[in-house]
């Protein structure tokens, strides 16, 4: 009984938190969004911002707040009422459990329906709907069947090093299976905010000085360096997006096991991240590469580091942190706060002192510097000129203080799942936390080494949360320190997922819940796993038919249709041959070939510029070096943008230039491979005529792009 | 814990502390209560003669009352006759009669659960001051202390609690509209917000009223 009063306290304090914090945040930012209305912004070249500029401060604040409060309150009760249950505490129960349900009620009442529920868009919906429950009977079936055979496989193999890497290799296959797609597709706006810059990079130019970026850093880098030096195939990135699939994936499932030693619940962890993060979106995720890996994959290494580790200011990891924080800007960001949170809160609760705090932060600083400053001494010694640290933010300012591309959050969201998750995992740390500090100072008198989980070598043994622990059997300095081990991870893993969810606060569309689901989902089986261990076999059989329910069952209902196109859309491509083959080349030879032979045709110099919504692709088969310092061209989203884009050109004024035949009329508007719905060429080519002082006029077109001289 | 004097200026205080958390409490169940309006988002005018159905606030057309006004009744004839918005020219003569059938959808903000969660948190508050305290409250203190806070709350907290309630509804509405009109990004509305301006008091007035 005991276990389940303390179960039922620690989910209503946590709904109670949580319900309390939606509450306030929805009612503040309402207020503040009508005290302070969005506004236009005269640097725009279209209306497509909606700036907020309290929704992110406010999450923060506000949940920064809360966790200093959570943790007065824990220590408060901790040092006033020793954890343990009262005689009469039981005879509650009813009261707790009623009290519990109406938690509940409002906290599911503030969830709204489910993201995307039976939508189908791209899809078309079909006049026989039987196939819809044929693929997702097949889908759920081979998924339990998937989780039954590893589970057996597991129990039965004997744990040595050779057969436990045969068993993950045999993990890492299944999942390269599911996150196959055959001949590499891709979507072509998305990747040429990654393709043009590496061509750019790999013709000379110096990322952020010469030319903004979108997303990355050290990844964009080191595809220029890859696709520059190693003469990989520029249409081979999607190949590399799915192999960052397979690790991130399997890290994932690599972390749940370790940490709750059950296979079980490994593996449908393991299938719910697949089921959510991947077979819930509306489209190939792997076409699309900033969704995926390239920005959650270095908070996944990082909790892995972490794990194998041990300390939380170890030099390694503080070097990978640094290192890591710059591969994708916004999730680095994530990434350093995260660190610097779980430091904080490490501090809060004593495991370190603030001295050894700053230390850390120090040192996180110093690496960072030094790998910045060794990336710039790389680049002038591969002739490059040094880097613009100040750009590295512009793009990251256009969207938050822009606003671009923004959506405000609606007051109903599956978003709040994230903060039920995240209280969840901390009130989890801090209990665990004073747990591990008391039963440290009973058990070791000499005070060495408070933290404890320093010391864990692996034991078997599990001291469990939710069972009376002062002085239990289970106790002594081993376990206590295993367990205050794992909720370390979890608190990091929490704390890197509370951050990364500003993805979503940002441009709150229900397809970012599935985008942002990995760490969610993680923290969630890292939570469960912590906690997992005092149930009987039947019980944990009954759970895990749950958890595969809830998150993998509920969530293919939901998706049905959608994910049953994406399904056949993947069997298709499957059966059409060459899977290994990018389709890429072809694509683009069929489509552009007698562009190509124009631009060649006109533009004999080494430098050229396309005025067009394809420019990346083009130039990609022109292989010229492209005169504006923008690439892709639909990034041009600001006056600024633009000015920077033309600087270079306006200096040479080329006597021909290739254009997009919309902008002089020549044809229709058409949706290219980047199906942008919004391309600024006439505004490019007005700029330049501008700084030019000169005007460009059409001497031969093709149905898509024209030649144009100067008059 | 020990005894202290009677009226020492800690225990005042730690009483007056106790009073304001109770009288807050309450006045939190004032602005926290729910009350339903008309989702922006998701009411639709239907047309009568073509049959088509057009969501409110995508197309600049809204209320923040039950019914559409006569600024946005304007709006919607010209919608369903011309298929035309944001016509705050007037390039287009507005159609003589009601041309379409507006079709409000309710939603709730807030709850009695909610306001009670923020009322009980604010309590909690006062539990925290107690236990960080050195002073114990028997049921005599408590009951004193539910009293005043309740006299309290009458004298001066409910009638501030009834404005910000008044306030939140507006801002509300208000945001409603403009997150569903502004979906695919901010443009300037000056005509809408001046409209939004004018009917912004009475609507207040008649909230303070509690009609």
């Amino acid at each position: 009984m005991n276990t389940f009063n303390r179960i039922t306290d620690f989910s209503i304090v946590t709904l109670f938190i949580t319900n309390v914090w939606i509450i306030l945040f929805t009612n503040i930012l309402t207020f503040l969004s009508y005290l302070y209305p969005p506004t236009t912004n005269s640097q725009l070249l279209r209306p497509i911002s909606f700036p907020n500029p309290f929704k992110i401060p406010l999450y923060l604040l506000l949940t920064i707040t809360f966790v200093i409060i959570i943790w007065v309150f824990n220590t408060v009760k901790n040092h006033s009422n020793p954890n343990q249950v009262k005689p009469g505490e039981t005879r509650n129960l009813l009261l707790k459990l009623f009290f519990l349900i109406i938690l509940l009620y409002l906290f599911f009442s503030k969830l709204g329906s489910y993201p995307m529920a039976h939508e189908y868009y791209p899809y078309a919906l079909r006049p026989d709907k039987t196939i819809y429950n044929l693929v997702v009977f097949s889908y759920l079936l081979s998924i339990a069947f998937i989780i039954f055979e590893l589970s057996i496989i597991y129990r039965f193999i004997k744990r040595s090093l050779l057969i436990s890497t045969f068993y993950f290799l045999l993990i890492a296959l299944v999942i390269a299976f599911f996150t196959f797609e055959a001949r590499f597709p891709i979507s072509g706006h998305d990747y040429s905010f990654f393709f043009g810059p590496i061509l750019e990079i790999a013709n000379g130019k110096t990322i952020y000085t010469d030319i903004p970026i979108q997303h990355g850093f050290l990844s964009i880098l080191s595809m220029a360096f890859l696709y520059k030096l190693l003469s990989l195939k520029l249409f081979y990135l999607p190949a590399i997006i799915w192999l960052l699939y397979i690790i991130q994936y399997f890290l994932t499932f690599y972390l749940i096991l370790r940490i709750s030693k059950s296979i079980g619940l490994a593996l449908i962890g393991l299938f719910s991240i697949i089921n959510l993060n991947y077979f819930s979106l509306s489209e190939l995720p792997v076409s699309y590469p900033q969704i995926g890996p390239m920005r959650w994959l270095p908070s996944l290494l990082t909790i892995f580091l972490l794990y194998k580790l041990k300390k939380i200011d170890n030099k390694i990891l503080l070097t990978a942190v640094a290192f890591l924080s710059l591969w994708f800007i916004d999730a680095g960001i994530s990434l350093v706060l995260g660190y610097l949170l779980t430091i904080f809160i490490f501090c809060l609760v004593g495991n370190i002192d603030i001295k050894r705090a700053i230390k850390t932060i120090l040192l996180l600083c110093l690496n960072l510097i030094i790998i910045i400053t060794v990336i710039n001494i790389l680049h002038l010694l591969f002739g490059y000129k040094l880097i613009k640290l100040g750009n590295i933010f512009h793009t990251l300012q256009k969207y938050t203080s822009l606003g671009i591309a923004q959506l405000p959050i609606p007051n109903q969201t599956y978003f709040w799942l994230v903060m039920l998750i995240y209280f969840a995992s901390l009130i989890y740390f801090f209990k665990t936390s004073y747990k591990n500090k008391k039963t440290i100072q009973v058990g070791d008198a000499s005070g060495r080494d408070q933290s404890g989980w320093q010391s864990w070598k692996g034991s078997h043994q599990r001291a469990e949360f939710f069972q009376p622990s002062a002085g239990s059997s289970t106790g002594g300095k081993e376990t206590t320190g295993r367990i205050h081990f794992d909720s370390t991870i979890l608190l990091f893993s929490a704390n890197l997922m509370f951050f990364t969810s500003i993805y979503y606060l940002g441009r709150a569309h229900p397809h970012n819940l599935f985008n942002i689901s990995s760490l969610p989902i993680l923290t969630l089986f890292l939570l469960l796993g912590n906690t997992i261990n005092y149930l009987n076999p039947l019980k944990k059989i009954i759970l895990f038919i749950f958890i595969f329910s809830l998150f993998i069952i509920y969530p293919v209902l939901m998706r049905k249709i959608s994910l049953s196109e994406m399904i056949i859309v993947k069997l298709k491509r499957l059966t059409q041959g060459q899977i290994f083959k990018t389709e890429m080349d072809e694509i683009l030879t069929k489509r552009y070939s007698k562009e190509l032979s124009l631009i060649n045709k006109y533009l004999k110099e080494s430098g050229v510029a396309i005025i067009h919504n394809d420019d990346t692709y083009l130039l990609y088969l022109t292989k010229k070096k492209n005169l504006l310092d923008a690439n892709p061209q639909v990034g041009i989203d600001t006056k600024d943008d633009l000015a920077q884009a033309i600087d270079n050109f306006a200096k040479e004024c080329p006597e021909k230039v290739a254009v997009d035949c919309s902008v002089f009329a020549k044809c229709q508007q058409y949706v290219g491979i980047n199906q942008s719905g919004f391309y600024p060429g006439s505004l490019i080519l007005l700029a330049v005529e501008k700084q030019c002082r000169i005007k460009y006029q059409p001497v031969e077109c093709t149905k898509q792009l024209c030649i144009a001289q100067k008059k | 814990m020990y005894q202290t004097t009677m009226y020492s200026p800690k225990k005042v205080a730690f009483f007056t502390a106790n009073i304001l958390v109770v009288s807050l409490a309450l006045g939190s169940l004032i602005i926290f209560r729910p009350y339903s309006f008309v989702d922006n988002d998701k009411a639709k005018v239907i047309c009568v003669e073509s049959g088509a159905s057009f969501d409110i606030g995508p197309n600049f057309i809204y209320t923040l009352e039950d019914k559409l006004d006569s600024f946005n009744d304007q709006k919607a004839r010209k919608l369903c006759q011309y298929n035309i918005i944001r016509d705050y020219g007037n390039t287009y003569q507005t159609p003589d009669k009601v041309n379409y059938q507006f079709k409000p959808v309710y939603t709730k903000d807030s709850s009695w659960g909610d306001a009670i969660l923020i009322a009980l948190t604010i309590l909690s508050l006062g539990i925290l001051l107690v236990k960080l305290s050195k002073y114990t409250l028997n049921l005599r203190n408590t009951i004193f202390i539910l009293i005043l806070g309740i006299v309290l709350f009458f004298l001066f907290i409910k009638k501030p609690a009834n404005i910000i309630f008044c306030q939140r509804q507006i801002a509300q509405k208000v945001v409603n509209f403009k997150n569903s009109a502004f979906k695919g990004g901010v443009i300037p509305i000056p005509e809408d917000d001046q409209h939004i301006k004018s009917i912004i008091k009475p609507l207040y007035e008649k909230c303070l009223q509690g009609r």
